[in-house]
C-alpha cells in the first residue's frame, strides 16, 4: 500500500464527504490500484449500494490519485481534474455495503492537459464496471 | 435518491417519450463541501444520477444504468453560479432496454449530454 486511508487527502484535491476511495495499493506511470470499502455513511450509497455515480466517480477518483502521486513524487503540485468525457460505460452490477472494491485505471493517452485513461472496477474476482475516461486537468 | 436534498426538479413536464425540468440547486449540501474544500463545484457524476433520478421519478420504477456509450460534461456547474438549469430527457423503450439521450441546459448552452441504456431494478438482480 502507498497511501493509507488517513492520508488519501495528500494525493486527491477532493475533500469528505466526496471521497470515493479509500487506499492508494499500487502507482506507476500508467497504471493505478485502489480500493474502496463501501459504508452506509458514503454520500453515493443508495439502498444499500453503491450507485453508478458512484462507481464512476471512485474510477475518476482512482485516475486522480495516480496523477496526484505521482505529481507528489516529482514534487509538483497537484492539479484538481475535471471529467471531460465517458465512453463505453458497462456497469454490470453495484457493489453493496460491507464489500470491498478494487478499482484499475491504465492512461492510455496523455496529451498536455487531457489524459485519456481506462478504468475497470472489480469485486470478488468479478467485474462490476469498465469505462474510457477523458479527463482535463487545470 | 438526492433530489431535494442536493437538487430539487421544478416545473417537471412529461410527455410520451420526452420530459424536461428545472433544477435547483442547494449549494449547502455537504458534497459541495468535499468537491472541492473551498472551490464547490457540481461533480459531474452527479449530472448522470440526475437523468436517472428524473427517469425514475417519470416512469415511476426504480432503475439502473446498465450501459452509457458516450457522455459529455461540456462545461463545469457552480451552484453558486449556474442557479437555473434545465435537464430535458429524450426516452425509448425497446424491450427490457429504456435508451435515453439527455442534455443538461443553461438557457440554450449545452452543460452535458449523456446517451444511455437503463433497465428497471429488479429486487435481488444485482448479485
Amino acid at each position: 500500500m502507498l497511501v493509507s486511508p488517513q492520508n488519501i487527502f495528500s494525493v486527491i484535491p477532493q475533500g469528505r464527504p466526496f471521497v470515493m476511495i479509500d487506499k492508494l495499493v499500487t502507482c506507476d506511470d500508467i497504471k493505478t490500484v485502489t480500493t474502496l470499502l463501501i459504508t452506509m455513511e458514503n454520500v453515493l450509497v443508495c439502498d444499500g449500494q453503491l450507485s453508478e455515480a458512484g462507481i464512476i466517480e471512485n474510477i475518476a477518483q482512482t485516475a486522480a490519485a495516480g496523477a496526484g502521486y505521482m505529481a507528489k513524487s516529482n514534487g509538483v503540485q497537484i492539479t484538481i481534474g475535471y471529467i471531460g468525457a465517458i465512453k463505453n460505460l458497462e456497469i454490470i452490477a453495484l457493489p453493496n455495503v460491507g464489500d470491498i472494491i478494487n478499482t484499475e485505471v491504465a492512461i492510455t493517452s496523455k496529451i498536455f492537459d487531457v489524459t485519456v485513461v481506462s478504468g475497470m472496477v472489480e469485486c470478488k474476482g468479478l467485474v462490476l464496471a469498465k469505462c474510457e475516461m477523458k479527463i482535463f486537468s487545470k | 435518491m438526492l433530489q431535494n436534498e442536493l437538487f430539487t426538479f421544478t416545473e417537471v413536464l412529461g410527455e410520451q417519450g420526452a420530459i424536461k425540468a428545472n433544477i435547483k440547486f442547494h449549494p449547502a449540501h455537504p458534497i459541495f463541501t468535499g468537491h472541492f474544500p473551498g472551490h464547490p463545484v457540481l461533480p459531474g457524476v452527479i449530472m448522470v444520477e440526475m437523468v436517472k433520478e428524473l427517469l425514475e421519478i417519470h416512469i415511476k420504477k426504480q432503475t439502473r444504468l446498465v450501459t452509457a456509450s458516450d457522455i459529455k460534461f461540456l462545461s463545469v456547474i457552480i451552484p453558486e453560479k449556474n442557479k437555473l438549469i434545465q435537464i430535458v430527457l429524450k426516452i425509448n423503450f425497446i424491450d427490457d432496454m429504456i435508451n435515453v439521450n439527455a442534455q443538461l441546459l443553461d438557457s440554450t448552452v449545452s452543460l452535458f449530454k449523456f446517451k444511455g441504456i437503463f433497465k428497471q431494478k429488479l429486487r435481488n438482480n444485482l448479485k
